[in-house]
């Protein structure tokens, strides 16, 4: 339709059909995204999703015709208001059935930290509310974790931080670049965690460095904030900040302050297990020591068990051999056999001449039978406590 | 061991010297004497085995 000649444009003798030449006007105002700002009014909502409404220059007296699709206006985490000053982010564009000349927005942003703080302060509500900052639904990251999934931007001192600070436990971190500064990251973000969410990770790691409220507008937009709630594995957050803190890192498993810090949160199970497998020689030699001490006591105990039951097998022996003695000493028949006898008057066994008067009888018995004896006279000892003794 | 015992306190006790009697404890504490013994034998070797058991 056009040729280009010595940097002139030509047109060639045909003319152009309108839709011809509104899609060459398209095409020619889509090559640039634009960022307007302007106050809302005369919002309409379809039942499709989609917004129409337009964005005034008050001062100038200028008033531009505005779209914005279902799907970018879900993600852009704002509900547009008559009156809000807002950002639009996008590019314009002739419709061709009606040539009516719009701008296509892509991405709305609030205008003004007052609106922002107002919006956020809202969403954080509403998420509270839902319980997603609880402590609860908080998930451990795993024992060892290898697989580490991360989202940052690739510019700048960030990835280098968290890389240099990670340890060398051989980690497979699968780094997904994406824009990080203001409300336009919602989309590259929400992508990016998305392609990771495909992977096989055993944690999400979103980092960026420390930056204003209006920088870290992103990271409180509610898609976002919602993908990270239902990531399937761990998500870390090192999303630097300085009062009010991001909704995303609200809702993160783990909410670290730096890009190092989160490298260190991965390294800590690994350095534990380290610091473990170290201590085991001195806890193998602790146990043995344990052992032996309880093989000593055992043999102590061992030699004074046998020592007492041995004692007492032999103190049964000494009993015994003494009963033996004891007995063969009273056994009367062996008395008899030694050539003692026993003397009896009237059955009783007498003990001293008193037992006897002259002429009476007595009963002698000895080993082998018994005597029938008279008494016919009595010879006291003389000395006789000596000789008896 | 406690029959036994009890023999030799009677033994030990007797003043009046009943030969019967005596003859009669000498031979309990005789057959006491010889049980005891094969009893304590048995639990002397039982218990060599269980030592050398433990100390291989």
């Amino acid at each position: 339709m056009t040729k280009q000649k010595n940097g002139q444009t030509l047109f060639e003798e045909k003319p152009l059909t309108v839709s011809e030449y509104i899609e060459l006007l398209n095409t020619a105002l889509a090559r640039d995204e634009v960022r307007l700002v302007g106050e809302a009014a005369e919002i309409k909502s379809y039942p499709s999703g989609h917004v129409y409404f337009s964005l005034k220059d008050e001062k100038a007296n200028a008033v531009m015709n505005c779209v914005i699709w279902k799907g970018n206006y879900a993600r852009c985490g704002v509900t547009i208001e008559v009156g809000m000053r807002l950002v639009l982010t996008g590019i314009p564009s002739l419709y061709a059935p009606t040539g009516r000349f719009s701008f296509v927005a892509s991405m709305v942003e609030l205008q003004g930290e007052g609106a922002l703080k107002k919006a956020y302060d809202e969403l954080k509500k509403k998420l509270e509310g839902e319980g997603l900052f609880a402590t609860e639904r908080k998930r451990a990251l795993p024992e060892l974790p290898h697989r580490i999934g991360v989202v940052t931007s690739r510019e700048g001192a960030v990835i280098h931080d968290f890389i240099n600070n990670l340890g060398h436990f051989g980690f497979e971190v699968s780094m997904v670049d994406s824009r990080v500064e203001g409300q336009q990251a919602v989309t590259p973000l929400l992508q990016a965690i998305r392609t990771l969410k495909k992977k096989n990770i055993e944690a999400l790691v979103v980092i960026r460095g420390g930056g204003s409220f209006e920088s870290l507008q992103a990271f409180n937009n509610e898609m976002l904030v919602r993908e990270l709630v239902n990531f399937p594995v761990p998500v870390i957050a090192g999303i630097g900040h300085d009062k009010d803190v991001p909704l995303a890192a609200l809702v993160a498993d783990y909410m670290v302050s730096t890009p190092t810090a989160a490298a260190h949160l991965l390294n800590e199970s690994w350095e534990s297990a380290y610091a473990k497998i170290h201590q085991v020689p001195h806890l193998l030699a602790r146990i043995k020591r344990e052992f032996e001490k309880i093989q000593t006591d055992f043999k102590m105990a061992e030699d004074s068990m046998f020592t007492h039951i041995e004692g007492g097998i032999e103190s049964l022996w000494q009993t015994l051999h003494n009963a033996e003695q004891v007995i063969a000493l009273n056994n009367p028949v062996r008395q008899l056999r030694l050539g003692y006898a026993i003397v009896r008057k009237e059955g009783k066994i007498a003990r001293s001449l008193n037992d006897f008067a002259i002429d009476e009888r007595a009963s002698i018995e000895v080993s082998d039978g018994t005597l029938l004896a008279r008494v016919e006279e009595k010879s006291e000892y003389k000395n006789h406590g000596n000789e008896r003794n | 061991m406690e029959e036994l015992s009890k023999i030799l306190a009677w033994f030990d006790a007797s003043e009046e010297l009943d030969v019967e009697a005596a003859l009669k404890k000498v031979k309990q504490a005789a057959d006491l004497i010889r049980a005891s013994k094969k009893r304590l034998a048995e639990v002397e070797n039982e218990f060599k085995e269980i030592k050398k058991e433990i100390e291989e």
